[in-house]
């Protein structure tokens, strides 16, 4: 187990490094320079000049790589070139918004997609062709088009929630539950969709298994073979396509956040594009993918504690 | 080269009925034909977009701005008076093309790194896998908005392209589980042989096994492709205006939603169609492939499949009910063919019967019916089993239940399956034990470990903490068997269950059974396709053909004097002979093949195939007792028996 | 030579010199393999190698079906692949028509296909489902530049010489049985004419009165042509119906090889003693008579056989095993015409 989990912990750090040295090749294809960018319009080349160099714009690239490592390694994401802010301080204080609506937005699809998914497999027939066709639109629809629905019909209409902004859970528990619903559901209903999907694949076939006919010829209860085992047996693949719909929920909280206005890092990337602030920038593709490459490890150690024949690889 | 051998007929070309086309699967099912229907529609009226739209994209209308639909703009206007109607199919083009587009970069990167990941072997494996494993897991969104960031939205093509490469992991990780099941197969060894190089295999071999695989992660990563660029487009990140987009124009719409709530219907509907459209036409692609693994599947399957065991009369009738008896059972695909028909036979305790025939003659379902587990495909159309008195059939499942495990058991042909491989085997003994004698756990343990003992398992202990894969396939039947008798039932139900083994093991298995017999005197049913199971632990057998019984009786008495041509052909047949026979220059075979279900002639089912059969084989022939108290189904069992003792052939 | 066969050459033989099919000293060596080992699994972190095949040698001549009978773990579908080239041997070599084939590159495989055939266990899974009949005929004929007009010759000659009509070769495998499949599989092996074909369980996957079909074939093969055939095997009543000589492999190494008739009815070494004693064979009587000597004969097993023991493979499981089985592996030698690989064999 240990072995497994060395594999994968030094997998991880090789993602969170590529995707590093890849933001930084992007940013550094960006035209134009910070210096432009900070002094405006107004400035001459020989100011523009000065002023790369004294950020360091013009040293080598392979040495402004190894010095934004090094800095990074220290915790030190850097400085935004356009307001001076502390990166690394903002995108921690961004993380928690985006990180529990995803978490949330998870956990309502893990529930609600395992429990169609038992549903659709017990009942088959038309039950189960109806479950199928609504989860097969659910997940085509457009996060941020249901978004918007869900504000014209819930938060315009019927003033039941705001339509944008976040309150902190310090600074009320129902005041933040009512600010991230909308948001939580748009990203949850495709989710709930897939996992549904997969957890109806997986139990069928689960109930198939050569092992699970030896207990019904046992004479098990049959709703224990479906709830204790059937459901272990599907919980691998479930685990798994939960996982992959994190690193979807966290890329899509992008385009939620955009919507619904939530401080979050999605809305920090967007902002450090549209304004070229390259450091930024980088700083939030370290972040993001820290967080979802974590996550991932999380989630093989699951499942491999779920499977022991998954150790071996 | 000519060989005189019997000719073995090709089968007739399977043709379509005449006039009818077929169809490929996937568009027999509704969501295939909406799928592929509405992406060809779109993709058309894109095409075509320049020829009937009727404005231009660009045109404004600055008076008629935010209305609804009217004869003069069907789906209505935008913010700027623009025709939406016209927007739409006018962004409708680019971005299907640029879905496309990121779905060919997607297999273009991916395919040629799979095929060589699964000819190549390990070390290119790794290697490939690792960096895809990397790319899996960046946050796609971001990293493209970093690439935007870089070179501007305004730049499609390459964004999606750029998407394409990323999401080659994905398909590179699908696609490399099947390549790699696909080289194991015996064709590509066999192509090796030939003498068939890499390239070759990969694209003649295991690139066409692939086809539906791809199709669908195709129409998959179609729509999330599309999703991702309208998502980009509604943040500000797709192509400048006035270039339309559908994201782009939903972002307008969210703007004003709450002046004209209509605005937000079209483009998002024709966006949500689209996606639904390839995502359905994916999923008709993977119910199709479904399908045709399962019509694979069922067909000739390879010899197992045991016919239920139907015991005669014994002579030596002992008063009192036999443990089971079944009379007259029938059994039919539901809506369909019978498969199974007028079964009967009765075993008292302590007694083995043997079902014995080959593929598909319906002794395993007959095995299944017992317990009640019939697939939910076939069902008992009449007749009575009756354990001990009780009728089972048409039992539900609720009364059936109480009988598994404590009247009724059953042993699988395959062990290793059958124990469940997430727990070790002390586990699922232990668990047994408490459900049916409800002790404690110490209790149950020590009740295992005296259970392995009593089926021969020399370290109980080990095997107690070890995982069924772990074990060799004698122990995992052994342990099974265990499993089993933990409820102490009277009637054991084996269904083929040494077929899986060495020889030695089977031999070693056969010997428990019969000891466990002759201990506890329970009653065992074995289906088994191999006559030399029979005559090992069998003392009554039925030999099974074309879901019906055609001899039985006393083991003894039915292989060493077989009276039915079919048993006859079969024990000719096998090459094991005991040790002062001769060996034969040729083996005795059977022309022709077993009739199928729904195929079944009203008289002799084997008289198609049969030496002897006359004219009066076409009538239905009943099972008739003979001299020595086996049953047999054949109007000239006599005569071929006299005909045998005076020296000439007979079935024997 | 099974007793039934007639001495003397057979008409349609391919230009053997007269009585040179009874005197085999003289015929030539078509198959070598000489102290063949094959080991997987070195080179994966953590795990240990595993020695599947153990210095096996036999000589296989033209003319000859010779079996190679085992359980599972015995090593011979690894001894096949090794002849095929799909299994690199770890030491050893084998040699087919005087010309050494051990370590050849693919390419020279390529050039001598038409020497060495094969014949697969599965007939569902060996013929590939994306090419008709006359297409996977025709491929090995590709690799020797034949191609059109004479590859559909040659295909159309193998396939009606294993019993199935022409029209065959436009179908593909789906459309055909079990048992006509393995016919084909079989075309496939005799489309080039071969010195060698090695069988791989080629009857194992099928029903009895098919096998019976199938074996009756593979006896017209033997006794008209003179293809030197490996045929790998688990079931000795098979083995014996068809082969000439037998040899019984343990977990990797040779226990006993001889003549099918001597092996079979009356093996020397332990292993071979108790796995003729385990073969069922439908006669009760018979039966009970094998069971009596299995009983006597085998210690009740059970539990995986550790690797890497100095001695004899089966003194775990041996009921006359005495020390010096366990510390010293035992040499194959000869013994009444045969070899046997046991201390004490008689």
């Amino acid at each position: 187990m240990t072995g497994y989990l060395a594999r994968r912990a030094f997998l991880a750090l090789v993602t969170v490094l590529v995707a590093v040295v890849l933001s930084f090749l992007l940013v550094h294809l960006t035209p134009g320079s910070p210096g432009q960018l900070i002094l405006g319009a107004g400035a001459t080349k020989a100011q523009v000049a000065a002023k790369n160099s004294q950020i360091g714009w013009n040293q080598p690239l392979l040495t402004q790589l190894g010095r934004y490592l090094a800095s990074v390694a220290r915790g030190n994401l850097g400085t935004s070139i356009i307001d001076g802010h502390s990166i690394g301080g903002d995108l921690l204080q961004r993380l928690p918004v985006t990180g529990l609506t995803a978490v949330l937005a998870a956990a309502v699809s893990a529930v609600a997609g395992t429990g169609l998914g038992l549903f659709a497999a017990t009942r088959r027939g038309a039950v189960d062709r109806a479950v199928d066709t609504a989860s097969g639109v659910a997940l085509s629809l457009p996060a941020f088009w249901t978004g918007v629905l869900l504000v014209y019909v819930l938060s315009i209409k019927a003033g039941l929630l705001p339509a944008t902004g976040y309150v902190t859970p310090a600074q009320g528990l129902s005041e933040w539950l009512k600010s991230i619903t909308l948001p939580v559901i748009a990203l949850a209903i495709p989710a709930t969709a897939i996992v549904a999907r997969t957890a109806r694949a997986a139990l069928i076939q689960a109930l198939r298994e050569p092992h699970i006919q030896m207990l019904r010829s046992l004479g098990e209860a049959p709703w224990r073979l479906l709830l204790i085992h059937a459901l272990r047996s599907a919980s691998v693949p479930v685990v798994s396509v939960l996982g992959v719909q994190f690193v979807a929920l966290f890329s899509g909280s992008v385009i939620i956040e955009n919507l619904f206005g939530l401080p979050g890092l999605g809305q920090a990337a967007s902002n450090a594009i549209t304004s070229y602030d390259f450091p930024a920038v980088e700083g939030v593709v370290i972040v993001a993918s820290l967080v979802v490459v974590l996550v991932n490890l999380l989630l093989d150690v699951l499942v491999a504690g779920l499977d022991p024949r998954v150790r071996a690889r | 080269m000519s060989i005189t051998v019997e000719r073995a007929e090709a089968p007739p070309a399977a043709k379509p009925p005449a006039g009818r086309t077929r169809l490929p699967r996937f568009l027999r099912r509704p969501g295939g034909i909406f799928g592929a229907g509405w992406l060809l529609l779109l993709a058309l009226l894109s095409a075509t977009a320049p020829l009937w739209r009727p404005y231009g994209p660009d045109a404004q209308h600055l008076t008629g701005r935010l209305h609804g639909p009217s004869p003069s703009h069907w789906l209505g206007t935008d913010d700027l008076g623009r025709d939406i109607l016209t927007r739409i199919f006018t962004a409708s083009g680019p971005a299907l093309l640029a879905a496309a587009l990121s779905v060919a970069v997607a297999f273009a990167v991916a395919i040629p790194l799979v095929l060589a990941a699964a000819e190549y072997g390990h070390r290119v494996e790794r290697l490939t896998s690792r960096c895809a494993d990397v790319i899996l897991a960046l946050p796609a969104t971001i990293i493209l908005l970093a690439l935007i960031g870089a070179v501007g939205g305004g730049d499609t093509y390459l964004i999606m392209a750029a998407l394409g490469v990323l999401m080659a992991s994905v398909v590179y990780r699908t696609l490399l589980g099947v390549a790699q099941g696909l080289h194991h197969r015996l064709y590509v060894d066999a192509a090796r042989v030939d003498g068939v190089g890499p390239a070759r295999i990969g694209i003649r071999y295991v690139l066409p096994g692939m086809a539906t695989v791809t199709a669908v992660q195709a129409s998959q990563l179609f729509a999330a492709s599309i999703l991702i660029q309208s998502g980009l487009a509604f943040m500000g990140f797709g192509p400048a205006e006035p270039t339309p987009s559908w994201g782009g124009m939903i972002a307008t719409a969210s703007k004003y939603v709450y002046q004209d709530p209509w605005i937000m219907v079209p483009a998002g509907v024709v966006l949500a169609l689209t996606v639904i459209a390839a995502n359905m036409l994916g999923d008709a692609l993977a119910a199709a492939r479904h399908d045709q693994d399962h019509k694979r599947r069922r067909q000739p399957p390879r010899r197992a499949t045991a016919a239920a065991p139907t015991c005669p009369q014994p002579e030596s009738a002992v008063p009192g009910a036999p443990l089971l008896e079944v009379t007259d059972l029938s059994l039919e695909l539901t809506g369909g063919p019978r498969l199974v028909t007028g079964l009967t036979l009765s075993l008292d305790a302590g007694r083995v019967l043997g079902l014995v025939g080959e593929s598909g003659c319906g002794k395993t379902l007959t095995a299944l019916a017992l317990l009640g587990l019939l697939p939910p495909e076939v069902s008992s159309a009449s007749g009575s089993i009756r354990f001990e008195g009780r009728e089972l059939a048409g039992m539900g499942e609720r009364q059936l239940r109480p009988l598994r495990g404590r009247e009724l058991a059953m042993i699988p042909q395959d062990p290793m399956v059958a124990l469940d491989p997430l727990f070790t085997v002390g586990f699922q003994l232990a668990a047994q034990i408490r459900r049916f004698r409800r002790v404690g756990r110490k209790e149950a343990t020590r009740m295992a470990i005296a259970q392995l003992e009593r089926v021969g398992i020399g370290d109980p202990a080990r095997v107690l903490r070890a995982r069924p894969y772990e074990l060799s396939g004698g122990m995992a039947q052994r342990v099974t068997i265990a499993l089993a008798l933990t409820g102490e039932p009277r009637l054991l139900i084996a269904d083929e269950p040494t077929t899986a083994l060495d020889v030695t093991v089977q031999a070693e298995i056969l010997d428990l059974l019969r000891r466990l017999v002759e201990e506890t005197g329970v009653a065992v049913v074995i289906v088994s396709h191999d006559m030399g199971v029979i005559a090992d632990i069998c003392d009554e057998v039925a030999v099974m053909y074309a879901g019906h019984i055609v001899e039985q009786g006393p083991a003894a008495e039915v292989l060493e004097e077989p009276r039915h041509p079919y048993t006859g052909a079969l024990l000719a047949a096998n090459p094991h002979l005991a040790g002062d026979q001769a060996v034969p220059g040729r083996l005795l075979t059977i022309p022709g093949q077993v009739p199928a279900p729904g195929g079944w002639p009203t008289g002799c089912r084997f008289a198609a195939r049969c030496r002897f059969a006359q004219e009066r084989c076409n009538t239905p022939v009943e099972l008739a007792a003979d001299a020595n108290g086996t049953l047999v189904r054949c109007t000239r069992a006599k005569e071929l028996h006299e005909l045998r003792t005076a020296g000439r052939p007979g079935p024997g | 030579m099974n007793s039934e066969q007639q001495a003397g050459p057979v008409p349609g033989d391919r230009g053997a010199p007269e009585g040179s099919f009874v005197n085999k000293a003289f015929a030539e060596q078509a198959l070598t393999v000489r102290n063949l080992s094959v080991c997987y699994g070195s080179g994966r972190w953590r795990q240990q190698p595993v020695t599947a095949v153990e210095d096996v040698s036999f000589d296989i001549a033209a003319g000859e079906t010779v079996g190679l009978v085992g359980e599972s773990g015995s090593g011979k579908s690894t001894v096949a692949k090794a002849v095929l080239g799909l299994q690199r041997p770890s030491a050893g070599s084998i040699t087919l028509n005087g010309r050494d084939i051990t370590h050849i590159s693919v390419r020279q495989r390529r050039a001598m296909v038409t020497e060495l055939r094969a014949v697969f266990q599965d007939p569902f899974s060996s013929l590939s489902p994306f090419q008709t009949v006359g297409q996977t005929l025709a491929e090995p004929l590709r690799a020797q530049r034949i191609v059109d007009g004479r590859a559909r010759e040659l295909a159309a000659g193998a396939i009606t010489s294993v019993g199935l009509p022409e029209e065959a070769l436009s179908r593909y495998p789906h459309q055909f049985s079990g048992g006509q499949r393995q016919r084909i599989a079989l075309a496939r092996a005799l489309v080039c004419d071969p010195e060698a074909i090695v069988m791989d369980e080629p009857v194992s996957a099928l029903d009895l009165s098919t096998q019976a079909q199938v074996l009756n074939l593979l006896a017209e093969l033997r006794d008209r042509h003179r293809h030197a055939v490996l045929f790998v095997a688990h079931d000795l009543g098979v083995v014996r119906f068809l082969c000439q000589r037998v040899i019984v492999l343990y977990r990797g190494m040779v226990m006993e090889a001889g003549t099918a008739a001597d092996v079979t009815t009356q093996p020397k070494h332990p292993y071979s003693v108790a796995l003729t004693a385990a073969a069922p064979v439908p006669r009760p009587a018979e039966q009970a008579r094998r069971r009596a000597i299995r009983q006597a004969v085998t210690v009740q097993g059970g539990g995986r056989p550790e690797q890497g023991n100095a001695g004899c493979p089966f003194a775990a499981r041996c009921p006359s095993a005495t020390d010096v089985c366990r510390a010293q592996r035992p040499p194959l030698r000869a013994l009444d015409a045969r070899l046997v690989a046991c201390h004490h064999a008689r």
